[in-house]
């Protein structure tokens, strides 16, 4: 994850040596140096200024060097690092260990939230959660979503199915042997959520 | 990538003629124009008191405004333009130009790095492509990742006859079918599952 600096501010941080310095911005960002000579009071030398809307990777920094970063009238990421890039433009998405459900039962809204679920070997048929134990589970608002993939890594197939409650599926809910379908969840009202197939 | 003004702060800005302001929330947030005239106090009025998970965009300021945001108990995201939206409601995120691997030589660990996180990779496939995913040690070198993180990355097969094969390496498994037939697509997500490894999963 980048660091993010809000509008018309600046942050003063320490590059190692070695590290790069990567910044987004929409608006034009200035970056200065901190130099200082011996009796003479510390001032700042202009590094390098972005382009607005392109993403900016400075040279590695032979030394340790203090740089502080301005923004314009738009926030600005920002990341240090050997490698910095700016994960919030690459979809960078937290993923933990994926769900797993091997054998039919309830396909949770933890497995579903965790971005993918995995199936071995057997038929399974997957039942979503009502929409009430998913309003439970997470705070979502009316309109929002979250995207979910099923990979089907063993024999047989994964059939996603409706919950008795407040929960239905729309289009093919069936994941074939060996392959992988994503899906995206939505809440269309108050405990009740659609989950749609999205792509093979 | 809209602006994020803090709960419980403000913001003081210019909108330009004809531009809308964009601002969402989960609370509610103040809108405010500011108004200043020859010998008064400059004063403001309430523009619109915006309703909480619901995003709201202006109608277009006929002349340069100067507006205020008052953020309430939630973070608020704001933009400005002629036709503003809150880009991150709608998993907005950077492409460039894609990374082509039209062969297995061409495949090389820095094209399916540059590809990968360019966010497509398409591919000519006159002949099979395997595609070797980057060592941990070698995507280490190229993004700051955290364990537990990851991104999602697409190869686009445009024509030939083959398939396209992503491949594990050193420390970077894969889960899944990672063959993509000529003429489909396929979605895959890299993630850091450890402070030494990587998983590619086949995610579509």
């Amino acid at each position: 994850m980048s660091d993010k600096l809000n509008r018309n501010s600046r942050v003063t941080v320490t590059i190692a040596a070695s590290d790069k310095l990567a910044i987004y911005s929409r608006d034009i960002v200035k970056v200065t140096q901190e130099v200082g000579y011996p009796n003479i009071i510390p001032g700042e030398t202009v590094l390098f200024s972005t382009v607005a809307g392109v993403e900016y990777t400075s040279d590695a920094f032979s030394v340790e060097t203090i740089v502080t970063i301005e923004t314009g009238d738009y926030s600005a990421l920002y990341q240090a690092g050997t490698g910095p890039v700016i994960t919030e433009r690459r979809g960078i998405r937290v993923q933990g260990t994926p769900g797993v459900l091997d054998a039919t039962g309830t396909l949770t809204a933890a497995m579903i939230l965790s971005g993918i679920v995995t199936s071995a070997a057997a038929t399974v048929a997957a039942t979503l959660d009502t929409g009430t134990v998913m309003d439970a589970a997470l705070e979502m608002a009316i309109g929002e979503s979250f995207d979910w993939s099923c990979i089907k890594v063993g024999a047989n197939s994964l059939t996603v199915t409706a919950a008795a409650s407040g929960h239905t599926i729309v289009g093919d809910p069936v994941v074939v042997t060996a392959s992988s379908s994503l899906f995206r969840t939505r809440k269309t009202a108050a405990a009740t959520y659609i989950t749609y197939r999205i792509s093979i | 990538m809209s602006n994020l003004l803090k709960r419980n702060s403000s913001v003081e800005f210019t909108l330009a003629a004809s531009d809308k302001l964009a601002v969402y929330s989960k609370a509610p947030a103040n809108i405010y124009t500011k108004g200043n005239y020859p010998n008064f106090v400059s004063s403001t009025t309430l523009l619109k008191l915006t309703e909480a998970d619901i995003e709201y965009v202006s109608s277009a300021v006929s002349i340069a405004t100067v507006v205020v945001i008052e953020a309430g108990n939630q973070d608020v995201y704001y933009n400005a333009g002629t036709a503003p939206v809150i880009t991150e409601r709608r998993g907005l995120r950077g492409q460039g130009a894609p990374v082509a691997a039209n062969t297995t030589g061409a495949a090389t660990a820095a094209v399916m790095i540059s590809g990968m996180l360019s966010g497509i990779i398409t591919t000519t496939v006159a002949a099979a492509v395997t595609g070797t995913l980057p060592t941990f040690t070698e995507l280490e070198a190229a993004v700051e990742l955290a364990v537990g993180e990851s991104f999602d990355w697409a190869v686009n097969s445009v024509t030939g006859a083959n398939a396209f094969t992503v491949a594990a390496s050193t420390a970077h498994t894969v889960i899944g079918t990672m063959a993509v037939a000529t003429v489909t697509s396929g979605l895959f997500r890299t993630r850091k599952s450890s402070a030494t490894a990587y998983v590619t999963y086949r995610l579509a």
